[in-house]
């Protein structure tokens, strides 16, 4: 098997960044930092280079579309995976037009968030 | 996926988080609305909505879930809850905290929340512009409606022979958030060719919309139109062929409010969650360390040994450092508790027709996790009496010229090594004549002795067991509950409480707490042979007192000390040993306690040491001499006199 896939969980809950943690770890991929806040993400980005990001998209500070923002700046070919609650469509849309590439909706399951970051990962 | 690991964490979790929205909702209500606020109330309810979904709490899902969707009507509104919709509120987040209750307790939730559910939805959220829920699209069972631009577009395309697909997507059965995926097949299929239709438009898909059609030129094939729709998470079939235009018309739909999320500021700081349980196992352990280490001590310096002596006392050092560290970690803020009296006191003031400012002060001092727990009902017993029982009604205020809000002031502050926590309201006092008069219905006095008292201690009447002032038992400042508990609790913590007060203007009750429950400076004395340790706290000096200077007086020995006349206490004989009367000198230590003070009488003065407090059973503490036990550099029990119980 090819190198761990490198993921980066921001998320300001830590029930959240715990259990995505947990799935994709099972599952073969190697959790290399977790932020809860998008000015940490930022930080952490350029050292850890991760091959994912997965995104909630409310946070406190600036919402996980400025993160998606910010981390397209820092890197064009970023993939962010966006974990998000049921009523955010809007805010969801706004974060792959600004180069999510994808979403997931809060609760999932082990499958749903797999499949996606499967998919999402560079 | 194991969800119950996840539960404990949720717990401290959504306790948190709910605490932040009562605090959040009393602020809208005190100052009006504030984006700020009401976008993270918004935002906390969301996490505890989510997480709660996540960890699979379904009822505590349901009610936060509703109450977000108020918040958010708000929210777009930009408008304050009104005091009606406030009241529902904090009882769907009581009704939440009850649920997380249960779930600690027993693992699980049995209520529904179905009530406060219910009452929500039936509040009429109509007032402002837009409706609480999101309008529906029409789910495309008729085949696709198609605009005249759309139909132009179309047979444009056919005119100039480009090919034309009508490409299916039907989603998945139980597919949330379809809205995304819709936007997703749009940009899908928009890189496999041009996109005439869509139908809904994705802006118009909820998630009972079964299925999209999208109407395209491509040069691809169908099969490779398919697999780019099967490309999309939550896509559970496509269909791909020529299409053909059919004759109907479209229609428009309103469309919906535009919502925006936005997390208030908010610091973080580089801090990891903690069980208090491993705390407090590590504390122990420390404590168990610096025994031994004593201990340890002790042996070298029989042996004589000096390098031994020398790398122990390094040894010491580390180890207070070690203390020390502990002892923070466990730190928190008195905000920890304090976040949530502003709530009770506006229910609390709700309930009695009371006007209340709270003002509380203090909030970032730190105490010790363990006795904050400790104080908790303290507290919330203190306020409560200090509305039920000190602040008047409004118009009684009005009426002595006092503002028709009372004040009611909770402040924590450090005094040396101790922290001092203070409530005080401006109401009406406690009236000493009150007082006695009741003690002595209850026949706790007799008026001969309270003849002899002044005011101040009159007061300290209410500390007895039993005693109660109110005329009638209100449910708030309960019922066999009194002072007594408060001030035992207090006390067994190695704290005091003092009551001040003064008639028409108001009372002020102090709690002094030691910096921590666990450990603590003594005095170690030698009773006939046995060793006992008296909290510092309880040690104004040490003396010597000549025993031919001792009188009697109406059977009581008393001794004098420079200007004060004090009891002598003689706990040698009740503590099994025989009264060495012929003794010249005593050695003896001056104890005080709640502004008493006595001469106690010892074998020994051993010397000052930290010790770590152990309990001890109940069938040792109704002695009532001791409130508790430590553990000697020796490995003997020495057990802690409770000085309170002798003077």
């Amino acid at each position: 098997m090819s190198e761990p896939k490198k993921v980066m969980i921001v998320d300001d809950s830590m029930v959240m960044r715990n259990m995505i943690r947990d799935v994709l770890t099972k599952n073969g991929f190697n959790v290399v930092g977790q932020a809860k806040c998008v000015a940490d993400a930022v930080t952490m980005y350029p050292q850890l280079k991760p091959d994912l990001v997965t995104m909630d998209v409310v946070m406190p500070g600036e919402t996980g579309i400025e993160g998606v923002k910010k981390l397209k700046a820092l890197d064009p070919s970023v993939s962010v995976l966006m974990v998000s609650g049921l009523n955010q469509k809007n805010l969801v849309i706004q974060a792959m037009e600004n180069g999510a590439k994808d979403y997931i909706v809060k609760p999932f399951e082990a499958d749903d968030l797999l499949k996606a970051a499967l998919k999402v990962a560079k | 996926m194991d969800k119950s690991s996840y539960v404990e964490a949720f717990i401290e979790e959504a306790k948190e988080n709910l605490e932040s929205v009562n605090k959040i909702l009393l602020q809208l209500e005190e100052s009006g609305y504030d984006d700020a606020a009401m976008n993270e109330a918004y935002r906390f309810l969301h996490t505890v909505k989510g997480t709660a979904g996540v960890v699979g709490v379904e009822p505590i899902q349901s009610v936060a879930h509703v109450m977000e969707d108020l918040l958010d009507v708000l929210r777009k509104e930009k408008r304050a809850p009104e005091k009606e919709l406030l009241d529902i509120f904090f009882q769907a987040l009581d009704t939440i905290e009850s649920m997380i209750h249960e779930l600690e307790t027993t693992q699980a939730v049995s209520s529904s929340g179905k009530d406060v559910v219910a009452k929500m939805k039936a509040f009429d959220m109509t007032k402002g512009p837009c409706p609480t829920a999101e309008p529906k699209a029409e789910a495309p069972t008729s085949g696709v409606e198609l605009t005249t631009e759309q139909k132009a577009a179309i047979a444009k395309a056919i005119e100039d022979k480009k090919p034309v697909y009508a490409v299916r997507a039907i989603f998945e059965n139980d597919l949330k958030m379809r809205e995304g995926r819709a936007y997703q097949l749009k940009k899908r299929l928009s890189s496999a060719g041009e996109l005439l239709v869509m139908y809904p438009e994705w802006e118009k898909v909820s998630d009972e919309t079964p299925e999209i059609t999208f109407i395209v030129t491509s040069a691809e094939t169908e099969a490779a139109l398919m697999e780019a729709a099967m490309d999309i998470i939550g896509v559970a079939e496509s269909k791909a062929s020529k299409f053909e235009l059919p004759k109907e018309e479209a229609e428009e739909e309103n469309s919906s409010c535009k919502s925006e999320a936005k997390g208030g500021a908010q610091s973080h700081s580089s801090t990891i969650r903690v069980k208090s349980k491993l705390l407090d196992s590590l504390l122990d352990l420390v404590g168990e360390i610096m025994i031994n280490n004593i201990r340890i001590n002790q042996i070298a310096a029989d042996l004589k040994h000096r390098e031994l002596k020398q790398s122990l006392q390094n040894n010491s050092r580390l180890m207070t450092q070690m203390q020390d560290i502990v002892l923070r970690t466990r730190m928190v803020q008195v905000d920890f508790i304090f976040k949530r009296f502003p709530r009770m006191v506006r229910d609390t003031g709700n309930e009695l027709g009371k006007d209340v400012d709270f003002i509380m002060k203090g909030n970032d001092i730190e105490i010790d996790r363990g006795l904050l727990d400790e104080i908790g009902d303290a507290l919330v017993h203190l306020l409560r009496n200090s509305i039920d029982h000190g602040i008047e009604a409004p118009a009684d205020r009005v009426a002595v010229g006092k503002k028709p809000k009372g004040q009611l002031i909770l402040s924590a502050f450090q005094e040396q090594s101790n922290i001092v926590i203070t409530v005080e309201d401006d109401g009406k006092g406690i009236d000493p004549q009150k007082i006695a008069k009741k003690a002595i219905e209850k026949g706790l006095v007799t008026p001969e002795e309270v003849a002899k008292l002044d005011d101040k201690k009159i007061i300290q009447f209410i500390f007895l067991p039993g005693f109660s002032t109110a005329e009638k038992v209100t449910g708030v400042s309960g019922r066999g509950v009194g002072m007594d508990v408060v001030r035992s609790k207090i006390e067994g913590m190695g704290g005091f409480v003092k009551i001040e007060s003064e008639t028409g203007k108001g009372t002020k009750m102090t709690l002094k707490l030691p910096p921590s429950m666990s450990i603590i400076r003594a005095m170690l004395v030698e009773i006939n042979t046995e060793k006992y340790a008296i909290p510092l706290e309880n040690v104004r000096e040490t003396v010597k007192v000549p025993m031919d200077n001792v009188h009697e007086v109406a059977s009581h020995g008393m001794f004098r000390l420079r200007e004060e006349v004090l009891p002598v206490l003689n706990v040698h004989t009740e503590f099994g040993g025989l009264m060495a009367d012929g003794t010249k000198d005593m050695p003896a230590i001056i104890v005080e306690k709640n502004e008493n003070r006595a001469c106690l009488l010892v074998s020994r003065l051993i010397g000052q040491q930290e010790i770590v407090v152990k309990n001890v059973g109940r069938g040792l503490r109704s002695t009532g001499y001791f409130s508790g036990a430590t553990i000697l550099g020796d490995g003997k029990v020495a057990m802690i006199l409770d000085v309170g119980a002798f003077i």
